[in-house]
């Protein structure tokens, strides 16, 4: 229920519903355009019943918050990050590992691959109520720092970077070389500033929107992690339509992907513009087969069920 | 009915029947705000997503600093650290009028210019202030008052993380807008002054007897080195890096107590009163803003923001009266609302029309919107800061609210005067070459 | 039994203040370990410290103000109560605690304790507790909330009306000095 105007109520009568989807960042996001395009698309659809208003800039809480409403439905949809969904099934760590990916093409083929991906977009279902509906491509996160161009693990020796709260991600960090500092992303902007921070990593288009190129001048391709987003929604809200409204949705779902994918892409090339601008160097003349070296032992450490074994295969497969 | 209105309704009526009744403001706001999320999305889901906000209102780790620097201010208190650099305060201001009022200004602008918090002034600050001010024979509702009304200057003075959390927003340039934010902030800070001066003027009692010799100018700042030490270590070790802001509140802790036990003014046995009492007040707060953040997220969720912009600009096409009323919306929201939340929802909606239909400067909007959330937050009835400056003054809430009115009115004449000389803002970025 | 009510709230209270002292403590140390390990010496698998510090912050916060509860200093606005008379003033204390109690057992209790619930089997990084044990938080406090409002009605319906204090002539030494 709950995605109408008037709240509570079912979804009959020729009345209209609007679904609330979540999204932590600005609205200039590709994905923000595209959920919008989607809503539109909807309206079209099913005749005027469903339509989606994007609640950007985390007006409805942090992810880990807003998640959880999902769950319990009060939220319809969501954009959430890789490493949150490890909270509810830790098999969704091996799209979040370093180098898993070559392309973004192979991470393309491998989503729109229903065999590899339908179990595990249904596994929280049961648990959670969640339904994943979609997985995006969310950039190639590479080190930045204040310091020097970083071009072998030797440059990230006794650097502090900034990596988000997740245990993997923290021993990444080591295994690269560098000082693993998990902190709140409020808080890093600052820290790079005084230099509590040596650096961060993360892709073109965070780096430029939250500014950091002001302060952390040298961002180098590393091209570490290539962590996706999914599209999630509430299961009960999704099951509650009719099911030709439900049809319509899902298959409007691939086409958006598609189009904040390509998005995606252009919104990199126009934030390394920008903070080019701003006077950041960017370096590409880095020995990242030396970082993938060095970070083998955790991908293979993650590996460890049947389930993960089964996904990694097919990444691999894709890699060509 | 619609469910805006209906919301609405819950929220104003609710809060403003149970404070009446007696009850506990953090309660007159959640209460009314679990009803109207109930009456949304019904029983069920309303208290469970009610309960998540009331703990994700207050999951974040820069919030730690009300905590750590209500703690740092008890112990400088009791241990005779504060006491010594108001003793250095005095001999400065020698016949200066209000002269402890005024350095509890100067103090909050200083502190405040560090912590970035209003919260964290007005309780260190303030607690220090107090007992020197009640000892001269100060009225203590008028000293609180100008405690609570000065804090905020430094969520305008850079760094603030409220500028950051619009920054990021806007997409205006940080750099940018810390720098445009001295004049704002340093205005605040004067109005604030200029208001002491005028209600102290007359009062031969708030001033000292005389101007100090240099000898004696010299030793109670060679008496106050260690003191000032607090501060050079806290703010040093925020600027050279060592630590965050939110850290080196832990560190004042820790600097304020090893001081004391030098000095032998605090034992191990006073800890356990000390940290109680730090407690008290620090507890009181964060369960304001955890509750608080209950009708943030219903207000939002039942788009209210999105309906008040889309009637601001149907209602007029004058920027006079788009800045007056968004002046008076932005102070009403601030009611339940604390800064950095408030800037975080209504930028996208306020931003674009100033932009487009006035053209504005994102870096000015930045500030006359982060100046008014700041008269917000000590605007009662809910005002974290006006709790905790009550609070350390040993006053009630509702008495120290008459003589906060005249920092009031000063504060929005200067709000207007921000809002309608965009040099104040502008000119400093500009000359640094940030904006054109 | 009225005896026997308030010697239990003086041993919740003092069990609460131990509670409270302990968590900060606890607090300090955590953030300035945070900051020795990053500066002075670099300990490896010590990332947890800044995700434990918030959780013991906001136990420290509730459980906090739970107690502040307890001793009738959360921050309310009764001028309008204190101007009523004297069996008027106890009559609204009485309904100011009700309302309390009723928003602690009602949200913080029970939407408290099914998103805890809800929320037992998912991962927190960093470290080796639940989400659910984490929000655990919000049922104890709220029932602190509620079981202090309780109490307050009672000692509110056996004790004569209360005189009102101007603020004024409160002492702050008083306002702090207590036996712990
Ligand atoms: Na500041
Ligand atoms: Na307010």
């Amino acid at each position: 229920a709950c995605g109408s105007p008037a709240g509570g109520g079912g979804t009959g009568g020729g009345e209209k519903t609007t679904f609330r989807l979540a999204f932590n960042q600005t609205e200039a996001h590709p994905q923000f355009k595209a959920a919008e395009e989607l809503g539109k698309k909807l309206e079209q659809a099913t005749d005027g019943r469903y339509t989606i208003e994007v609640f950007a800039n985390e007006t409805l809480g942090s992810q880990n918050e807003v998640v959880q409403q999902v769950s319990d439905g009060t939220v319809d949809m969501m954009y959430i990050g890789g490493p949150v969904m490890e909270s509810f099934n830790q098999d969704f760590i091996v799209f979040n590992l370093p180098y898993v990916f070559d392309s973004p093409e192979a991470q393309a083929k491998v989503f729109a691959d229903e065999a590899v991906m339908g179990d595990l977009k249904k596994s929280i279902e049961g648990s959670k109520k969640i339904t994943v509906l979609g997985a995006l491509h969310a950039g190639v996160r590479n080190v930045y720092n204040a310091k020097k161009p970083v071009t072998s693990p030797a440059d990230l020796a006794g650097m502090k970077i900034r990596v988000q709260q997740s245990d993997s991600q923290v021993k990444m960090i080591q295994d690269m070389g560098g000082v693993a500092s998990p902190m709140g992303q409020g808080d890093v902007y600052s820290a790079l500033q005084t230099g509590v921070l040596d650096g961060a990593e993360n892709n073109e288009t965070v780096f430029n929107a939250l500014k950091h190129d002001e302060v952390a001048k040298y961002y180098s391709y590393t091209r570490h992690l290539m962590i996706p987003d999914y599209l999630l929604m509430s299961t009960e809200v999704l099951n509650k339509m009719d099911e030709k409204d439900r049809t319509a949705l899902l298959e409007l779902i691939p086409e958006t992907i598609d189009a904040a994918n390509k998005g995606f892409m252009e919104f990199v090339e126009e934030s390394k513009a920008a903070s080019e601008k701003t006077g950041a160097k960017f370096n590409d003349d880095v020995d990242t087969s030396a970082f993938k070296a060095a970070t083998e032992s955790l991908v293979k450490a993650s590996i460890n069920n049947p389930v993960r074994q089964k996904l990694y295969d097919a990444v691999q497969k894709a890699n060509g | 009915m619609n469910a805006p209105l209906v919301v609405g309704l819950i929220l104003i009526l609710g809060m403003f029947v149970l404070m009446s009744l007696g009850v506990s403001v953090s309660v007159s706001i959640g209460l009314p705000s679990a009803v109207a999320l109930v009456v949304l999305v019904g029983a069920d889901k309303g208290v469970i997503t009610a309960a998540q906000k009331i703990y994700g209102g207050i999951d974040s780790f820069p919030l730690l600093a009300i905590p750590f620097f209500v703690l740092a201010g008890t112990i400088m208190n009791k241990g005779g650290i504060a006491q010594r650099l108001i003793d250095l305060a005095r001999t400065l201001t020698g016949r200066m009028p209000g002269s402890l009022a005024q350095t509890n200004i100067i103090a909050n602008a200083l502190f405040g210019s560090i912590s970035g918090s209003a919260l964290a002034g007005a309780s260190a600050v303030g607690s220090i202030m107090a007992p020197a001010q009640r000892k001269e024979g100060y009225d203590m509702r008028f000293a609180a008052a100008a405690n609570v009304a000065s804090a905020p200057s430094g969520m305008l003075i850079p760094p603030s993380n409220t500028t950051i959390v619009y920054g990021l927003v806007s997409q205006a340039s940080i750099g940018a807008l810390f720098l445009a934010g001295y004049i704002p902030g340093i205005l605040w800070a004067l109005t604030c002054a200029v208001i002491v001066w005028w209600y102290t003027r007359k009062n031969p009692a708030l001033r000292g007897a005389r101007w100090a010799t240099p000898k004696e100018a010299l030793l109670s700042t060679w008496r106050a080195i260690p003191s000032l030490g607090l501060i050079v270590v806290v703010i040093g070790g925020i600027v050279g890096g060592i630590f965050t802001p939110t850290e080196g509140a832990a560190i004042a802790v820790l600097y304020a107590a090893t001081l004391s036990f030098l000095y032998r003014t605090i034992g191990v046995k006073d800890l356990p009163k000390i940290l109680l009492d730090a407690t008290r007040t620090s507890s009181v707060v964060i369960f304001l803003i955890a509750l608080s953040t209950i009708m943030s997220y219903v207000m939002t969720y039942s788009r209210i923001p999105k309906l008040l912009g889309q009637w601001l600009v149907s209602v007029t096409d004058s920027k006079v009266i788009f800045l007056l009323i968004m002046m008076v919306m932005l102070l009403i929201i601030g009611i339940p609302l604390d800064a950095t939340p408030a800037v975080l929802i209504f930028t996208p909606i306020f931003l674009p029309i100033a932009e487009q239909y006035y053209g504005i400067h994102p870096v000015h909007f930045g500030m006359m919107m982060i100046f008014n959330m700041c008269i917000a937050v000590i605007s009662p009835p809910s005002a974290p800061v006006l709790f905790v400056g009550a609070r350390v003054a040993g006053q009630k809430v509702e008495t120290v609210i008459r003589p906060l009115m005249p920092f009031f009115i000063g504060l929005i004449i200067m709000l207007l005067v921000i809002q309608f000389v965009p040099e104040l803002s502008l000119w400093l970025p500009r000359q640094a070459g940030l904006i054109r | 039994m009225l005896n026997a009510i308030e010697a239990f709230k003086r041993g919740l209270d003092v069990f609460l203040r131990w509670f409270c002292i302990i968590l900060f403590v606890v607090l300090v140390l955590l953030v300035t370990w945070q900051v020795f390990v990053r500066q002075v010496l670099p300990l490896s698998g010590q990332e947890w410290t800044e995700v434990l510090a918030r959780i013991v912050f906001i136990w420290q916060g509730l459980i906090g103000a739970a107690y502040v509860i307890g001793e009738k200093d959360d921050v309310a606005i009764d001028f309008l109560v204190s101007k009523l008379p004297g069996g008027g003033v106890k009559a609204m204390q009485i309904l100011a605690h009700s309302i309390v109690a009723f928003f602690a057992i009602w949200v913080m209790c029970i939407g408290g304790g099914r998103l805890a619930a809800n929320t037992m089997d998912d991962v927190v990084q960093l470290l080796p507790v639940s989400q659910g044990v984490i929000y655990m938080a919000l049922p104890i406090a709220g029932g602190l909330i509620a079981l202090y409002s309780v109490i307050h009605i009672i000692q509110t319906i056996y004790k004569p009306a209360p005189t009102v204090v101007d603020p004024n002539e409160m002492d702050l030494t008083d306002l702090t000095e207590e036996s712990i």
